[in-house]
């Protein structure tokens, strides 16, 4: 490889320039369209981690061997395998190919990679679950749902939890990444703004990304705290 | 049926584990948002009253002793309204004067329901000195069956193989004081042999 070193030193001043480009932040006079991308942006994320959860709790319950049957375990360990095989830019291009450029795409996609991720984590949690407690609730004859509402879900609650909280943030990073490929949200407003050479719009968004994710964490902590 | 290590839903409240008892009798939904029968519940106190832990009915199971743990899983069992106690080594894990408390409770409370208990232990004190009927397997077979006081060294020796029996019949003969009319039998089989 060769190494152009004019070149690379002319780097560090336009590199210098872009950023100072960055300052100060202008959160005004795109402040419409900032607001509708964030707005997108967390209805997305809420969506798509409920839209997830929902179905990766019963992925993760046939995807746990000492639960399901043989060919329901293999199934669903076949959708957790795909649904992490693929980074979400690429699913997303898929999505937006199927159902066109918005939010609906990148909350589709967001949930599909929720699947694989809580339902892998919650399938190893739930086999590693005190067998005795289902047993337990099996002999007082409770049904099988029963027997998964009391014998395990006790046990996996607090991962389920902490899992759930956290792909809250990972849903609502992503949805900025989504954007760039046409799925809707925040990220589409960073894009055109930069397309747009308006770093100083640009550098609020970034800013205003960067405070909600803390808002997540530190919600998530209080939420953990009060349910554990 | 009471179980060997409590087998309690450890993050659900002792109230909720008796409930739990009721499974086979309540609706899904109902059960998830706990809404039993109110005889289901005032069963549930009356028994947690009856074993001592009335005061206990909201805390966590995992925040109970091994003991407390062991009474929770008998008023467990007894929810169901059985006909016939199964009880599996019920106090291998307690300490002897908690094993001895829970033995009797569970013999006590057969005899104010007319119960029957079928209990495996592998106790000989602890059988022979609660149990009316004591039977002996090995690798699956009767090798025993008769009162606690006809439990000789021949007959652990049977059960159980070659060994000093001495110091595990040395209480002077003294023989279990059963003064209880249901009949619980005793079960003795080797670890393993199901």
């Amino acid at each position: 490889m060769e190494i152009n070193w004019t070149r690379a030193a002319e780097g560090w001043q336009r590199g210098g320039r872009f950023l100072a480009a960055f300052v100060p932040p202008d959160f005004t006079s795109k402040w419409d369209d900032i607001a509708e991308g964030l707005l997108e942006s967390v209805t997305m994320t809420v969506v798509s981690t409920v839209l997830g959860l929902a179905l990766s709790v019963p992925v993760a319950v046939g995807a746990a061997r000492n639960l399901a049957p043989r060919p329901v375990y293999l199934l669903c360990r076949a959708v957790l395998v795909v649904s992490r095989t693929f980074q979400e830019v690429l699913i997303a291009i898929l999505f937006v190919a199927m159902f066109g450029f918005g939010p609906l795409a990148g909350t589709l996609t967001l949930a599909f990679a929720t699947i694989g991720f809580v339902g892998k984590l919650l399938a190893e949690d739930i086999e590693a679950t005190d067998p005795a407690q289902l047993e337990a609730m099996r002999a007082t004859g409770g049904s099988f749902l029963q027997g998964l509402a009391w014998g395990i879900l006790p046990q996996v609650k607090p991962r389920l939890l902490g899992l759930s909280l956290y792909r809250v943030d990972i849903n609502f990073r992503e949805s900025a990444v989504l954007g760039i490929v046409g799925a809707g949200g925040i990220g589409a407003t960073l894009n055109t703004s930069l397309d747009r050479y308006e770093f100083d719009t640009a550098a609020a968004i970034l800013l205003l990304i960067i405070l909600i994710v803390m808002v997540c964490e530190y919600v998530s902590g209080v939420i953990r705290r009060a349910a554990l | 049926m009471i179980f060997q290590e409590y087998a309690l839903i450890e993050r659900l409240t002792v109230m909720e584990n008796a409930l739990s008892g009721r499974l086979g009798y309540v609706g899904f939904w109902r059960s998830w948002f706990r809404r039993f029968p109110t005889t289901d519940v005032a069963e549930a106190f009356t028994l947690l009253i009856r074993v001592g832990l009335s005061d206990m009915a909201n805390k966590r199971a995992d925040a109970l002793s091994g003991g407390q743990r062991q009474r929770v899983g008998i008023v467990r069992a007894l929810m169901q309204r059985p006909e016939l106690l199964l009880v599996d080594e019920p106090t291998a894990s307690l300490d002897p004067k908690t094993s001895r408390q829970i033995m009797r409770l569970i013999l006590e409370l057969c005899t104010e329901r007319g119960l029957a208990a079928i209990i495996n232990i592998h106790d000989v004190a602890l059988a022979r000195q609660f149990a009316q009927r004591i039977v002996g397997l090995r690798a699956g077979v009767i090798v025993f069956d008769g009162p606690p006081n006809s439990l000789d060294a021949a007959a652990l020796t049977a059960i159980y193989g070659d060994e000093d029996w001495t110091a595990t019949l040395g209480h002077g003969g003294k023989v279990a004081e059963d003064e209880h009319r249901s009949a619980v039998p005793e079960v003795e089989r080797l670890a393993g042999l199901a």
